[in-house]
């Protein structure tokens, strides 16, 4: 009986300590989407990776975003005018928009926002793209008045709409609420279609729709055009392990999975209950090659492993034939992806193998990194290593924990590694993911002050006609140099149940769920 | 008995300061940078600069471990690299939630695997101890991600009879709350009976064929009186240390059930803050685990006289 009791009692305090005191959450008019991780926080451009991006990306929006040819289009802005010198920006902004708090949207919050990105104390992950260190500073965000914002830039710079609507350092304007009297950080107040109502760490976060909400005018065209949000609520549950978030989506306990990998497919096809959706992304898959190897260091050694990759056999195993080869940085769903960049390595083993012989290559173990983590970059490897081998060279792959490859890759602590970049949606800022001075960096992996110059006058261009020119040339230096071997863009393949309407993907990859409804018979 | 407490009290306390040490050193050995996880591939320098600052990974180990410990002794933990959430409060929910699987789990599983263990051992060499051993080889055989996939397979995905994903605290809904810890509860149970059904089983034989026991049923006692009231103490004096042992490893080890269930549990945050080397929540954990493995180590040795009155402590 003093056991039992002692049992009764144990259960009794774990289930009390287990209860948080809250009220359950409506299931109707919600829709439930699995996630990888939870988020990092609530504080834009500050706490942030992948999926805080894609939640946040529906509670705060910035002065303009992204069409689906990834040019900048206004979002809270009505109009941007540029100065004849291009160092003058003014936004004038949309009218009737409204923050979470029922404040008005005004020129104030603008300024507010954006001297507090550019305040160093804020921690904002981007904010050496403003302050001159990538060649382009805010020297002043004016208030003209209430509907109209000034930005005075140093120097005229064509990126300064798409780093503002970048999706990885969100710019999103939000309300002085969203901070307390010490200026440090509470909640987000924000204009976005849905307001954040609560984040259950570890297990979700939950946003509901904001009644007030200011639509953007114009027909949906990537995160631009109108928004009208469907349901009452967005669920983001917190599901790390793919088999769990396959079950949940099969079982309908959710409505879409994003960001499934190729080897998820069979399980979902099979399903007259789930809806697929495929296509091509921004971010690009990459075998690394150190340049400060001795071995890699000879050209001759990097153009030998360029030339035995036959990448669009390995595009069609790794994608499943979703994404084909892109020999080119600048994505294929680029408006600056021309024919120019189709231009590559040809698949020639033989002529690698007569490279190796003139360097006098004789059988030196090439390492491959890679992980487990990203499937796709570990196929990346696996055949990479196949198609080295057959041309002569002796390649071994080490698998590694995630962490541990992208410690390795910031410090250039490998030989080859499959890696894979987060889109960019303008080719300059993609190339300045790759090229810069390996003094300041070693994860610059290319190191060419002609194309450093030609980086720089594409940031001051406005004519696209003239950047696309820049853009290919840069291409033809890069694939001379062989810094590295560019593979393909990485597929995007995400799952609703059937009844789901109104959803799809797009390059950038980001759900856009205010579009998202659940029709009837199910849920 | 309340000098002997003091004194296996006291004995937690080097415990902890070496389990410290080795989990703060181990972690700051193996590669990868916290500060690199936060800031992404933004490759801004002067972001990957402060964060080191801020969190004081540009200073000597040895200096970070005393700033923690010195921390730790006023109670604060740090806060969380991967959400900002202080570490004692990340560990008091998410404990909560482990505490509430495991303990279920080892209740099913202890009722269950003792009747069996109880029962194959009085009908040795019988179909049903055949039955009972086979089942608890399978149980101790089958990896419990294993179990839990196919659980989800057929009651989740097949008949939609349970939840696959999430948790309801108990006391908010309870009757939902059953339905989403069925399944991981029957997948961690699963564990348990194989081990404790076999040591069960084990001593319960061994009870049987003492001369009290030969007594007991010459005097005429009933088989069940036999069972319950001789065999059952005596055999279930082992079981207990098996028990406090499973308890104390369910308790930081169930990472691969609540995973798979997406439970918010203290298992499930050491793997993902491993994972994203959250140093704070990992050390933090690490200190609780031992804590609570030495106390339920204690209090099975505190039981043991209950059910063995041999033993003094």
């Amino acid at each position: 009986m003093t056991n039992g009791g002692t049992i009764v009692r144990l259960l009794l305090l774990a289930a009390l300590a287990a209860c948080s005191g809250e009220t359950p959450e409506p299931a109707g008019n919600e829709f439930r989407v699995a996630i990888k991780s939870d988020i990092r926080g609530t504080n834009p451009g500050v706490e942030r990776d992948v999926v805080t991006d894609d939640v946040m990306l529906h509670v705060v929006e910035p002065l303009v975003t992204l069409r689906a040819d990834l040019s900048p289009a206004p979002l809270l802005a009505e109009t941007i005018d540029v100065s004849e010198d291009g160092r003058v920006y003014t936004f004038v902004l949309r009218e009737g928009v409204r923050f979470h708090n029922g404040e008005p949207l005004t020129a104030r919050e603008v300024k507010w926002t954006w001297d507090r990105i550019l305040d160093p104390e804020t921690g904002w992950l981007c904010r050496n793209w403003y302050d001159g260190s990538r060649g382009l500073a805010i020297e002043a965000v004016e208030v003209v008045d209430a509907r109209t914002v000034r930005f005075r830039l140093d120097r005229a710079n064509s990126l300064l709409l798409d780093r503002m609507a970048n999706l990885q350092c969100n710019s999103g304007i939000i309300h002085p609420a969203s901070v307390n009297e010490d200026g440090s950080w509470r909640e987000p107040v924000g204009t976005g279609p849905y307001r954040l109502a609560e984040w259950r760490r570890g297990e979700f976060v939950r946003l509901e729709k904001f009644a007030a909400y200011r639509s953007p005018p114009g027909t949906p065209d990537g995160l631009a055009g109108e928004r009208r949000p469907r349901m009452g609520a967005l669920k983001w549950m917190i599901v790390p392990e793919p088999a769990a978030a396959r079950a949940a989506l099969l079982s309908g306990q959710v409505h879409l999975v994003y960001g499934l990998q190729a080897s998820d497919l069979p399980d979902l096809q099979a399903s007259a209950d789930i809806r697929l959706h495929r296509g091509e992304s921004l971010d690009w898959n990459v075998l690394l090659m150190q340049i400060s190897d001795p071995l890699l260091g000879d050209d001759r050694i990097r153009r030998a492993v360029a030339m035995s990759l036959d990448v669009s056999a390995m595009a069609a195993v790794v994608t499943q034939g979703i994404s084909p080869p892109n020999p080119s940085i600048v994505a294929a769903a680029s408006r600056y992806h021309t024919a120019c960049h189709d231009d590559g390595y040809s698949h020639d083993p033989t002529g690698a193998r007569a490279l190796l012989e003139e360097v006098g290559y004789i059988d030196e173990t090439i390492v491959i990194q890679t992980n487990r983590r990203f499937q796709n970059l570990f196929d990346v490897a696996l055949v990479a290593q196949n198609m080295l081998r057959r041309a002569g060279l002796q390649a071994r792959l080490e698998v590694l924990e995630w962490t541990t490859q992208l410690d390795n890759y910031y410090n250039g602590n490998f030989q080859l590694m499959a890696f894979g970049y987060s889109g960019r949606t303008d080719p300059a800022l993609a190339y300045e993911a790759v090229l810069g001075s390996r003094l300041e960096g070693a994860f610059f992996q290319w190191e060419n002050p002609a194309a450093l110059k030609l980086l720089d006058r594409s940031t001051r261009l406005a004519d696209p006609a003239a950047r696309e020119a820049l853009f290919c040339e840069m291409h033809h230096l890069m694939l001379a140099d062989v810094p590295f071997v560019n593979l393909f863009n990485h597929y995007v393949i995400d799952a609703t149940r059937s009844n789901v309407q109104g959803y799809s993907n797009w390059p950038a990859q980001k759900p856009r769920l205010w579009h998202v409804e659940l029709v009837m018979g199910e849920d | 008995m309340f000098r002997y407490t003091l004194r296996r009290l006291a004995m937690t306390i080097p415990t902890l300061v070496v389990a410290s040490l080795l989990v703060f050193v181990l972690l700051r050995v193996v590669p990868g940078d916290p500060a690199l996880l936060i800031v992404g591939d933004m490759q801004n320098l002067d972001a990957l600069a402060q964060v080191r600052r801020e969190y004081g990974f540009d200073k000597p180990v040895w200096q970070q471990y005393l700033a923690w410990v010195a921390d730790v002794l006023r109670l604060d933990f740090g806060t969380s690299l991967s959400n900002g959430q202080p570490v004692l409060h990340l560990l008091g929910s998410r404990f909560s939630v482990t505490a509430l699987l495991v303990f279920l789990s080892v209740s099913l599983a202890g009722v269950l695997a003792v009747i069996a263990g109880l029962i194959a051992a009085w009908r040795r060499n019988t179909w049903l101890d055949h039955t009972v051993v086979t089942l608890a080889i399978v149980a101790l055989s089958a990896p419990s991600f294993w179990v839990a996939l196919l659980l989800i397979l057929v009651f989740g995905v097949k008949l939609q009879w349970l939840p696959t994903v999430g948790f309801v605290s108990p006391l908010q809904q309870p009757l939902e709350a059953l339905r989403f810890l069925a399944m991981p509860v029957a997948a961690l149970s699963l564990v348990v009976i194989g081990q404790v059904a076999r040591m069960m089983r084990a001593t319960a034989i061994e009870v049987l064929e003492q001369d009290y026991v030969v007594h007991a049923r010459a005097k005429g006692l009933s088989e069940s009186a036999v069972l319950w009231r001789h065999v059952f103490p005596n055999a279930f004096a082992p079981a207990l240390t098996v028990f406090g042992m499973l308890l104390g490893t369910l308790l930081g080890g169930a990472a691969i059930i609540e995973t798979v269930f997406t439970l918010p549990g203290l298992g499930r945050l050491l793997v993902d803050s491993i994972y994203a080397r959250d140093y704070p929540v990992v050390q933090g954990i690490a200190l609780a685990v031992g804590f609570v493995y030495v106390l339920i180590n204690l209090i099975v040795d505190l039981l043991y006289p209950v059910f063995d009155p041999r033993v003094r402590l």
